[in-house]
């Protein structure tokens, strides 16, 4: 019988003879450890995204130049649109793309 | 009937269900903590520590277990990289003062026999290089293929073939007493 076949008897009787480890408060620990996740129920998320849209939408209407911006370019260019629906629409997308951006990278602990 | 790991999964995904995550880690501790004894040289606490931090990184990234793989075999190409990078930082062991001590125990075939084996195979498996010895326990005592291997652990096919090789000859040395008393 060779060398290899007695380590290759050795392996098998370790494999048969593995022992099962008791948990012994194991598994406790490691769940103790886990990081917490708040949770949040859909309808929080949804008032939440609603609340900081609206918010958002507020303070960018408050504060923005309008009366600089007036003559230039871009305010040419938005009038030239002839609709002020679409501009919204627009905004509105932009601004729900980028709440559901936060939400999703938040809860993946990216952000 | 108990739920299948990819079930279980989906509700820690899903639902963050802590309790689901228990399952698993209850599912798997036996086998991976036996595991890390192995590669650790028997030290019971480095086992547990290495263990518990694999089941945390698991879970921190359980998002992107993809299924294509086992849920254990992905947890083990956790286990191998704190493995690894804790063998990185350390000295390995010196030497294998009571490997005889043990046969001698072991001979007489009282019940600690096959305990010393354990410890003395993971004392062994100490002195090895860290990949030689993470591949030769994924290939000769879990029974992993080598493909299988060499994704665990990143690395080439011939790689892992060339580190089964080299550390059964080393095994074989450090084993000779253990060895004899197989064939006996």
């Amino acid at each position: 019988m060779t060398h290899t076949d007695d380590l290759d008897k050795l392996f098998n009787t370790l494999r048969r003879s593995e022992p099962h480890l008791p948990d012994d408060g194991f598994t406790a620990i490691v769940t103790a450890r886990l990081p917490q996740r708040r949770e949040v129920p859909v309808w929080q998320k949804n008032i939440l995204v609603l609340f900081a849209t609206v918010v958002g939408c507020a303070l960018s209407a408050s504060l923005f130049p309008l009366e600089k911006l007036s003559t230039n370019e871009l305010m040419s260019l938005m009038s030239s649109l002839n609709s002020g629906w679409v501009t919204l629409i627009v905004a509105a997308g932009v601004i729900a793309t980028l709440c559901g951006s936060a939400i999703w990278a938040s809860e993946r602990e990216i952000i | 009937m108990a739920n299948d790991d990819l079930t279980l999964i989906a509700r820690v995904l899903e639902k963050n269900d802590q309790r689901a995550y228990s399952e698993l880690v209850n599912r798997y501790q036996s086998q991976l903590r036996y595991s890390l004894r192995q590669l650790t040289g028997w030290d019971l606490a480095l086992a547990d520590d290495l263990a518990q931090e694999t089941f945390i990184k698991a879970f921190r990234n359980l998002h992107r277990f993809r299924g294509e793989a086992k849920f254990y075999t992905w947890l083990y190409r956790i286990a191998y990289r704190q493995f690894a990078s804790h063998y990185r930082s350390r000295k390995p062991v010196e030497a294998l003062p009571d490997l005889d001590e043990h046969h001698a125990e072991a001979s007489d075939g009282n019940a600690s026999g096959e305990t010393d084996l354990h410890r003395d195979f993971a004392r062994a498996l100490a002195q090895l290089p860290s990949d030689q010895a993470m591949a030769i326990h994924l290939h000769m005592h879990r029974e992993y293929s080598h493909q299988e291997i060499s994704d665990i652990m990143e690395c080439p096919l011939g790689t892992v073939k060339s580190h089964i090789q080299r550390g059964r000859e080393k095994l074989k040395v450090l084993l000779s007493e253990w060895q004899t008393v197989a064939t006996s």
